[in-house]
């Protein structure tokens, strides 16, 4: 990912928010949703390699579960801090806390799996 | 990356700015309103493209 050009994008797209919101166009408030959609697209697709990597370093299938629900919260996470920054960006504190306790919470169910599987490994161990 | 959407968005914004102003200068402010809701409509649905685009990146990426 090139830092110059995401701080390039970043900066035309509050140009121009600003230029329009003197307008009084509707519309100057979806600007830094687009750069905001466009940034996160851009490190999404930037991760991938990362991913792969982490993906690699169990070449036994192993801990497959344990890889997957990590990234599925990263994925979640990702998403859900884009979509509560655009609702922060329009006014919209209360959409934007909405959106956070929905990531929370399907962050914690997408977990509970793992959360099941360490209770039941405790338990084992408490026997022993 | 592509910022041809924020080109885009800005341009059909700095349009819609323009016809608006010029419609309700010259007395037709109802045909302004609605050139002003087009414009809006059109960056919508142009950010509603955008957005698909980054869930299915995310879907393929983290596996949701």
């Amino acid at each position: 990912m090139n830092i110059f050009a995401v701080s390039g994008i970043a900066l035309l797209s509050c140009a121009a928010a600003v230029i329009l919101r003197r307008f009084g166009e509707a519309g100057a408030y979806l600007i830094p949703a687009a750069a905001a959609i466009c940034l996160t697209s851009a490190a999404v697709v930037s991760a991938a390699p990362a991913a792969d990597f982490i993906k690699s370093l169990d070449p036994g299938g192993e801990f497959t579960s344990y890889y997957s629900v990590m990234m599925k919260g990263l994925g979640i996470a990702v998403l859900g801090e884009c979509a509560s920054g655009i609702c922060r960006d329009c006014g919209e504190t209360s959409v934007a806390g909405g959106v956070e306790t929905c990531t929370r919470i399907s962050i914690l169910l997408v977990s509970l799996p793992l959360l099941k599987e360490l209770i039941s490994i405790a338990g084992e161990m408490a026997v022993d | 990356m592509d910022i041809s959407i924020i080109l885009k968005i800005t341009g059909t914004g700095l349009l819609v700015s323009v016809a608006y102003m010029i419609l309700s200068r010259s007395g037709r402010e109802e045909m302004g309103m609605l050139v002003s809701l087009a414009g809006v409509v059109m960056i919508l649905l142009m950010i509603v493209d955008s957005a698909s685009g980054l869930f299915d990146t995310i879907k393929n990426t983290f596996g949701l």
